[in-house]
């Protein structure tokens, strides 16, 4: 029925599943930013301590279903968590689960977890939220719930696939706030292979800054948090030691021999990577790689060498980790569960003194406020001149001081429904200005009266007087941006012969703003020439790469790319095949007109006929022609027509307004829509992957 | 807790007192012998009613014939207008009802109207019969005072009042929309005066 089909939507979508706490918006102001720090900094007057217990684990479960009880992970402890944080990864590795299928895991899980949480308390899930095959669950003990304030409850999901859009790896988190106590959990699952540890590192990175919390204006990021819980098959493994040694210590309990040598703990509190994090000290066997259904070692020919990749870190004030082990006899994976338990110091709020303190913040910010608004003295408010006559210039003077105690700009300012500033007689320069504390400037005030004016005046229809406005702001940020071919639009970039960095500033504003190319005269590109050197470097490279627009490219070398797009230096492009792949996708998503224009979208999406402008539909036919190139070596760099044309479709067609609102996040209507849009592109991009273009 | 922004005008004629029921209002403090204010002038000031954050954006505009073309400025996307006189000047309560007219008409249609009879320490000066401002508010649909910033009197009380008349379904709209609102308000905020020269 209805409902089923909005559920199996939600869990493609791998946004949430069975929603059992509503979700509000609560918008946070700048203000209300200022009152958090000073209610924060004053937080010991009216907070008083609850310790409580917070349990994290964390399993990759290998795509299997649950098929043994849970309590010996679950129910390690004897009183039960206040808080469960879980975590799971792989949780379906289905061929392309990723990207067309829904998953029956998830409920399998769910329902299993549920059945072996702690007997002793009763528990509510907050949330829960899948990214493909990362998904966190978070529940608390029922006796809690009233101190959970709904409106704060969010979850996010960053993918680190490929252009965010595999979402095979990444990370997924629920935010909360308990009591006083904001509390952040983040799952996630970061990429696998030895050697690839600083993938990984990019990956955190990746996570940690696109994670936003987006029921908040402006967003939270995960570090705005008190309490920080970070858990996930993280990957890292064991370096320059050899698999039987590794074993060897393993067996024996010699972890000491090993740590060292752990990627992970090696880095921790030493780079920029889980900067701030803390993991308790690791007294269990790795946790990485078992025979399925065994305790013993990987036996397969990958011969992978035991690594600690699942791990519970956490960060904050207040967090006593009480234990951090993992439990060998689930045996359902190639992963064993990993748990940790922590006494939390959660800050319970004692009303009434928060009111008092409350509105001393606020009358303390009122006061900041007005004091720093900005203040200028005029050396005189109202001018007269005598006699005024025809074409006889007379001026005067006016001084502005600012006597604040921060920059401002001043300004002359349009009355409502006037075009101008004042009449056309009247003149002041300069009309607008920043002025630093205590700065002075002198503004001239010209009268002059020529024929324009003149009849109106001596027909009395006008009369000379007139009251300028003097506004006054902040001090604007500004910034010097490089112009880049990223983001230029194709009816630009085919008119620029050299590279955009070559070009003199007025002579790219001309044509970046003259979009009638047909009357420039000039030659023009068939497609831009940065769209040709990246498919062509794919093409006489990596037709056969392997994962070709599958695998992740790295962030340093997409920027060394885009330099040499916009510089021409070096001669050919740098990086990797999996490099240019993303920036390819990346230039046709930053185009500010989609391949296929936006005012097509529609047209588009209803029918497979070219409604295509010109230089748009040679830059169209060019991909496409590109891609089935590509498909033709499907064998080698595994893609498939489904793939690219779901992938294409999202950069090629994008809608002239953004799919949905944001806000409209639990909407599950307008969740149904974009599902339905996102297939009908991709049916779209299908036609063209599939037959011959024909104009 | 919510917070709100309401932005607020203050009307009325020269010299009865609109700055310093601000003044009164924001910093709690008097002075006796304040500067004309020239074109407009800002300041900000957050209260708790029911549990509510408010915070008042209020432009105190001047009133000097003068500056009157200018006022449309300040009080066109205000959520609420405070019209001040004074009890001791029956011509300023006759600038009331045209400052209601013109509010009426270009005003935002939703706009919480409060009527301030300012200087009500000052009974042996009366010239405006209580009774006569309040049945004239009432008539009108406005919240009514009588206010005295030299001694205090009913000056936080109108800004309450307002709270609690505005329109509660603003809250929620004005939540969700207010990505954009705030941010424009932002800029606004930090605007303090504007001063007009008329040569003549």
């Amino acid at each position: 029925d209805f409902t089923d089909s909005v559920d199996s939507l939600q869990q493609q979508l791998g946004i949430s599943d069975g929603v059992e706490m509503p979700v509000g918006n609560k918008p946070v102001t700048a203000r209300e930013t200022f009152v958090r720090h000073y209610m924060n900094e004053r937080e010991d007057e009216f907070t008083n301590i609850h310790p409580l217990k917070i349990f994290c684990g964390t399993w990759n479960v290998n795509g299997q279903s649950p098929s043994e009880p849970l309590n010996e992970w679950l129910c390690y402890d004897e009183d039960p968590p206040d808080i469960y944080a879980l975590g799971f990864q792989e949780l379906d590795l289905s061929n392309q689960a990723y990207i067309f299928s829904e998953s029956t895991k998830d409920v399998e899980w769910q329902k299993a977890v549920r059945n072996y949480l702690h007997p002793g308390a009763r528990y509510r899930k907050i949330k829960s939220v899948r990214l493909v095959g990362v998904l966190l669950i978070v529940f608390i003990q029922e006796k809690h719930i009233p101190f959970v304030n709904r409106n704060f409850i969010d979850t996010d999901s960053v993918a680190t696939g490929i252009m965010g859009i595999m979402g095979n790896k990444g990370g997924v988190s629920v935010r909360l706030t308990l009591h006083n106590t904001s509390l952040c959990f983040i799952n996630s699952h970061l990429a696998a292979h030895q050697e690839e540890y600083e993938r990984r590192n990019q990956d955190y990175r990746d996570i940690e800054s696109k994670t936003k919390f987006k029921q908040f204006l402006p967003p939270l990021n995960i570090n705005e948090h008190d309490m920080i819980f970070w858990i996930g098959d993280l990957n890292y493994r064991i370096s320059n030691l050899g698999i039987n040694d590794v074993k060897k210590y393993a067996d024996e309990g010699l972890y000491g021999k090993m740590l060292p040598h752990d990627q992970l703990s090696s880095q921790l509190g030493k780079s920029d990577v889980f900067r701030g994090y803390c993991e308790g000290p690791i007294t269990f066997t790795p946790t990485y790689r078992y025979d399925t259904g065994t305790n013993n070692w990987d036996s397969s020919e990958k011969k992978r060498i035991p690594a600690w990749c699942d791990r519970v870190l956490f960060k904050g004030n207040g967090i006593n980790q009480l234990r951090y082990n993992s439990h060998q006899t689930l045996c359902v994976s190639d992963h064993k569960p990993v748990s940790a338990l922590h006494q939390c110091n959660i800050r319970v709020i004692d009303q009434t003194k928060y009111k008092k303190v409350y509105e001393e913040i606020m009358k303390k910010l009122d006061k900041i406020e007005n004091e720093y608004l900005p203040q200028v003295k005029l050396s005189c408010t109202e001018f007269s001149f005598k006699d005024v006559k025809f074409i006889e210039p007379r001026s005067d003077k006016l001084v502005v001081s600012n006597i604040g105690q921060a920059p401002v700009t001043i300004e002359f300012i349009k009355k409502l429904d006037d075009s101008d500033i004042c009449k056309p007689w009247l003149q002041v320069t300069p009309s607008k200005a920043v002025l630093k504390p205590d700065e002075i400037l002198n503004i001239q005030i010209d009268i002059y009266v020529e024929k324009a004016s003149a009849a109106k005046l001596n027909s009395k229809d006008d009369t000379l007087d007139d009251i300028l406005v003097l506004h006054l702001h902040g001090v604007p940020v500004t910034g010097n941006y490089l112009p880049s071919s990223f983001g230029s639009s194709i009816e630009a970039l085919i008119q620029m012969h050299g590279p955009i960095r070559e070009l003199d500033i007025p002579k790219l504003v001309e044509i970046v703003n003259n979009f009638d190319v047909t009357f420039t005269g000039g030659r023009l590109y068939m497609v831009p020439k940065e769209i040709f050197r990246m498919v062509n470097h794919i093409h006489l490279h990596g037709l056969k790469e392997e994962s070709l627009f599958q695998q992740p490219g790295l962030n340093s070398e997409i920027q060394q790319i885009r330099e040499c797009l916009d510089t021409g230096i070096p001669e050919t492009l740098p990086g990797s095949i999996h490099s240019v792949a993303e920036s390819l996708l990346l230039f046709l998503e930053a185009l500010p007109e989609s391949v296929i224009p936006s005012i097509a979208y529609y047209k588009c999406l209803d029918t497979s006929n070219n409604y295509l402008l010109n230089f748009h539909r040679n830059v169209f036919k060019y991909l496409c022609a590109f891609l089935r190139e590509l498909l033709k070596y499907s064998e080698d760099n595994n893609l498939d027509v489904k793939f690219l044309a779901s992938m294409f479709g999202e950069v090629f067609l994008r809608p002239p307004k953004p799919l949905t609102d944001p806000r409209l996040k639990s909407d599950a209507h307008a969740k149904q829509a974009r599902r339905m849009e996102d297939d009908k592109r991709a049916a779209f991009i299908y036609h063209f992957l599939t037959n011959e273009y024909d104009d | 807790m919510s917070m709100r922004d309401v932005k607020l005008c203050l009307l009325g004629d020269s010299g009865v007192g609109k700055s310093s029921l601000v003044m009164r209002f924001v910093t709690d403090s008097f002075k006796p012998a304040l500067e004309s204010t020239i074109g407009a002038s800002f300041m900000t000031k957050t209260v708790e009613v029911d549990g509510n954050t408010y915070k008042f954006q209020i432009w105190d505009t001047a009133g000097q014939e003068k500056y009157r073309a200018l006022a449309p400025m300040y009080y066109r996307g205000a959520a609420a207008a405070i019209i001040a006189y004074d009890v001791t000047r029956e011509s300023s309560f006759k600038s009331v009802k045209s400052w209601v007219q013109e509010l009426r008409h270009q005003g935002h249609p939703n706009i919480v109207l409060a009527i301030a009879g300012n200087k009500c320490d000052l009974e042996d000066l009366r010239e405006v019969r209580l009774k006569d401002a309040e049945d004239y508010a009432k008539q009108i649909d406005a919240l009514f005072c009588e206010t005295s910033a030299l001694t205090a009197v009913n000056v936080a009380d109108i800004f309450t009042k307002i709270c609690k008349k505005l329109p509660s379904e603003d809250f929620s709209s004005s939540r969700v929309g207010s990505t954009v609102n705030l941010r424009k308000k932002r800029d606004v905020k930090k605007e303090k005066k504007c001063c007009g020269g008329s040569p003549s």
